[in-house]
């Protein structure tokens, strides 16, 4: 019977929500998700006592692009305010140690040997991440999905909130 | 005259609710664009990113669409017991606990101890039974700490999922074994779900293979009979034991699973009604590339179900399915298609009889059905990360009906982010099932009629989802769907005789108020108008509103409560009164490894019934009384 007018009233409302639509912004979604998981990582860790600034560190090519810089602008870890370094592949030792977060985006294995069990989290997009004895990987499927590895985030004297823990999926 | 007012009436409400959705949608756009940078970790878990990774397949589930989630958290904050109570928190789901082991769940109207347009699955298994395409609830269980998801669509999944699937599809899944590792024990103890018992234990075989093992023993109490402070006499329980084995060599995934149960109900006339079955299921997934993935499944399925005034019903069931998913051109397409073949061989006899006629009977006291079929469907990047078109078509055949066909397009359209508006037309049908084709039944009188033609229904749809900064998001979905053929019976013979039009919102909010208090409402509103001469009964057989609210606190660490509303309105076909119901707990961890818990349910009235079944005369509606259970999880 009214099949016509329904369909019509379907497509109104299909209009009418459109012509609202504003522009939507071409950044990556993707990376500002995972940048904004980084800066939360800093309320469910807890690290042994430090001072100055709070740094989060990406280690080789940087994937975000300028958006960790934007998404931790003015923000602070407790008193420390968060400021953010980005490290070649073959950063030396002192260097990646000035980082309380590391974002490893190159070989795992050369920076763990490096920062042995400085209180560091390293957090990583790799597969196998976590696997490969980095503490937390940030697993994109159609959501983030979150791999911890308590072994070694334990070993490095990194306290990680239980509520962090329950959402992800505990890797050793 | 008074039939063309609450015409118009209705209709108004209808278009006043359309208006609201756009109302709604459109202030809601003006608000800044979603940050990220103030998100919590719920909420950063819970962006969409999919779109993003370009070229990774939608996922056959994430078609758009009216899809609601029940969670683990849900699960654990809930206090349900049973499948089938836990399908209380799905918003545009009607749950009516008809009696202690009796619900009518259905989506979009229709609804009844006897509905039949709701397709359901457990790890890719069908849980309807061919003989009324309705759920025997009762037997469908698992530990449920060991669900991963349960995944309600409501509206036509006909293309993808078959038919049956015409008001909404319920697919429930459990864990990888993987994932379920080591000991878990949970007992409960209470007035009305009297007991519950499970056992379940993960280990690893090696490195890449894991199994599970469980077992779980369960008693309901009785409900009352209507009107009084007697016991219904349906007092029940039912035991399960279980397997899964997950292992993974290189790009291939393998799970192995199976169940047995087995239990019994209590009936009026003071006999009891039995029934035990089984499965088992062997599912490789093999992964090509990132973009591409075959997945081969196999099930065998045994049901038995001896009912001392019905019927006494032995079921076996095969079912091969294949499904291949890839991207064309560079991610633009997303491909699925897949085959199905499923065999089902019955065996039906009477159990009961008045002077010497069965009450119930088949034409045939045994039939074996046979049904194939195929789908494909696409879903095209039209604009990058922003508009989505997905097309395909189900062709089946079956033995009754012959070819079956149901298509569907679907388009989602990403506003921008954390902004998504979907709109869909799709066709599905409602093949008959054994009843209606061969019930003998000449004292009620019914009769199955051979020259039985499928209902098919032609559903409008359209939704739209927000999440706003702050946690908050909001589902909106509105449909209106047209029936055709639908099979009646208030003659004596089945007929396609009745013509129906459906149409209502369904709306979900949900607010993370702090880190440790989250909100959940959701409202639903639907209508059905039946046409024909053997229409009475077919409308108001779903409440027209319902509503719930339900608040997950975290009053510390180790203490939780949380709360649950949930408010019916009257369905007059089945002579129910609108009523409350009231949920409330407190959870306490002492250690990590240990929970205790104290419930009470249904607490805003004594009792109350919720459906009515004038169909079984031993086993009769009842009402639903208010009860208290304490449980103790303890895992290793």
């Amino acid at each position: 019977m009214n099949t016509f007018k329904h369909t019509t009233l379907m497509l109104a409302m299909l209009l009418l929500v459109g012509s609202l639509a504003t522009q939507a912004s071409a950044a990556d979604k993707l990376d500002k998700v995972k940048c904004a998981f980084l800066l939360n990582f800093t309320k469910y860790v807890v690290w042994p006592d430090g001072s100055g600034d709070f740094v989060i560190g990406v280690v080789g090519k940087d994937p975000f692009d300028g958006v960790l810089d934007k998404i931790v602008d003015g923000k602070s870890a407790g008193d420390r305010p968060i400021k953010t370094a980005y490290l070649a592949a073959d950063a030396s030792a002192d260097d990646l140690k000035k980082c309380s977060i590391l974002f490893v985006n190159t070989d795992i294995k050369p920076v763990l040997e490096k920062i042995g069990n400085a209180p560091i989290l390293t957090v990583g997009d790799t597969a196998d991440f976590a696997k490969n004895k980095g503490m937390v990987g940030l697993i994109a499927t159609n959501k983030i999905n979150l791999e911890i590895n308590k072994n070694q985030a334990d070993a490095a004297k990194l306290k990680i909130n239980a509520k962090l823990l329950q959402m992800a999926k505990i890797v050793d | 005259m008074l039939t063309l007012n609450r015409y118009i009436l209705r209709r108004t409400q209808w278009i006043t609710s359309l208006f609201c959705v756009v109302l709604f949608a459109s202030t809601s756009l003006v608000k800044a664009e979603e940050d990220f940078a103030d998100m919590d970790l719920d909420a950063l878990m819970n962006v969409e990113v999919s779109s993003v990774t370009k070229g990774k397949g939608m996922k056959l589930s994430d078609a758009p669409g009216a899809i609601s989630v029940i969670s683990e958290e849900d699960i654990k904050r809930t206090g349900h017991q049973s499948i089938p109570e836990l399908l209380r928190l799905v918003p545009g789901l009607h749950v009516a606990r008809v009696n202690s082991s009796n619900w009518a769940i259905s989506a979009r109207g229709f609804n009844g101890p006897y509905n039949n347009k709701m397709l359901v699955l457990m790890d890719g298994r069908s849980l309807y039974t061919p003989l009324f395409a309705g759920v025997y609830w009762d037997v469908q269980d698992t530990v449920l700490e060991d669900l991963k998801s349960v995944e309600v669509i409501r509206g036509p999944g006909g293309t993808l999922w078959g038919a049956n699937a015409v008001n909404g599809v319920i697919n429930i899944t459990t864990k990888d074994a993987k994932n379920t590792q080591g000991l878990l024990f949970s007992q409960s103890g209470g007035n009305e779900d009297l007991s519950n018992t499970t056992v379940r234990y993960g280990g690893k075989f090696n490195d890449d293979s894991y199994y599970r093992v469980y077992g779980k023993y369960q008693m309901f109490d009785d409900t009352e009979i209507a009107g009084t402070s007697n016991d219904n006499s349906d007092e029940w329980q039912r035991g399960q034991f279980g397997f899964r084995t997950d292992t993974y060599t290189g790009s291939n995934h393998l799970t192995v699973q199976g169940d047995y149960y087995t239990g019994g109900v209590d009936d009026t006339t003071g006999g009891q009604s039995m029934f035990d079955g089984g499965n088992i299921i062997a599912r490789l997934t093999h992964d090509f590339s990132e973009d591409s993935s075959l997945q081969l499944q196999f099930y065998y399925d045994y049901t038995h179900r001896t009912e001392a005034t019905t019927l006494d019903q032995e079921r076996h069931t095969l079912d091969f399915d294949l499904q291949h998913n890839f991207t064309l051109d560079g991610g633009k397409h997303n491909v699925i298609w897949g085959m199905n073949y499923h065999w089902t061989k019955d065996s039906i006899l009477p159990t009961a009889y008045f002077m010497g006629t069965p009450l119930m009977a088949f034409t045939a006291n045994s039939a074996s059905d046979n049904t194939f079929s195929a789908f494909v469907q696409d879903t095209m990047t039209l604009v990058d990360d922003k508009l989505f078109f997905t097309v395909g078509t189900k062709i089946e055949h079956n033995d009754y009906t012959g070819v079956e066909i149901q298509p569907s397009a679907r388009l989602s359209w990403r506003i921008k982010d954390g902004h998504t508006f979907w709109a869909a037309v799709s066709r599905a049908v409602r093949t008959p099932s054994r009843v209606e084709e061969g019930f003998l039944a000449p004292i009620f009188p019914i009769y199955g009629n051979t020259g039985i033609e499928s209902t098919n229904v032609m559903a409008y749809e359209a939704g739209y989802r927000i999440s706003l900064a702050k946690n908050l998001s909001v589902d909106l979905a509105t449909f209106f769907n047209k029936y055709e053929n639908q099979m009646g019976t208030l003659g004596t013979t089945y007929q396609n005789d009745i013509y129906s039009e459906a149409y209502g919102l369904e709306a979900s909010v949900t607010w993370q108020a702090d880190d440790n208090l989250k909100f959940i409402g959701n409202y639903t509103f639907q209508d059905v108008e039946s046409h024909g001469p053997n229409s009475a009964g077919n409308e108001g057989t779903s409440p027209r509103n319902q509503f719930s609210v339900r608040a997950y606190y975290d009053l510390s660490d180790k203490l939780a409560i949380n709360s649950a509303l949930y408010w019916y309105d009257n369905i007059p076909a089945a002579n129910i009164n609108s009523f409350f119901r009231y949920d409330i707990g407190l959870t306490w961890k002492p250690k990590d490894n240990v929970e205790v818990s104290v419930w009470g349910q249904n607490l805003a009235d004594d009792s109350h019934p919720e459906y009515n079944n004038s169909l079984s005369l031993g086993n009769p509606g009842g009402e639903i009384e208010s009860g208290v259970f304490g449980k103790v999880t303890i895992t290793f």
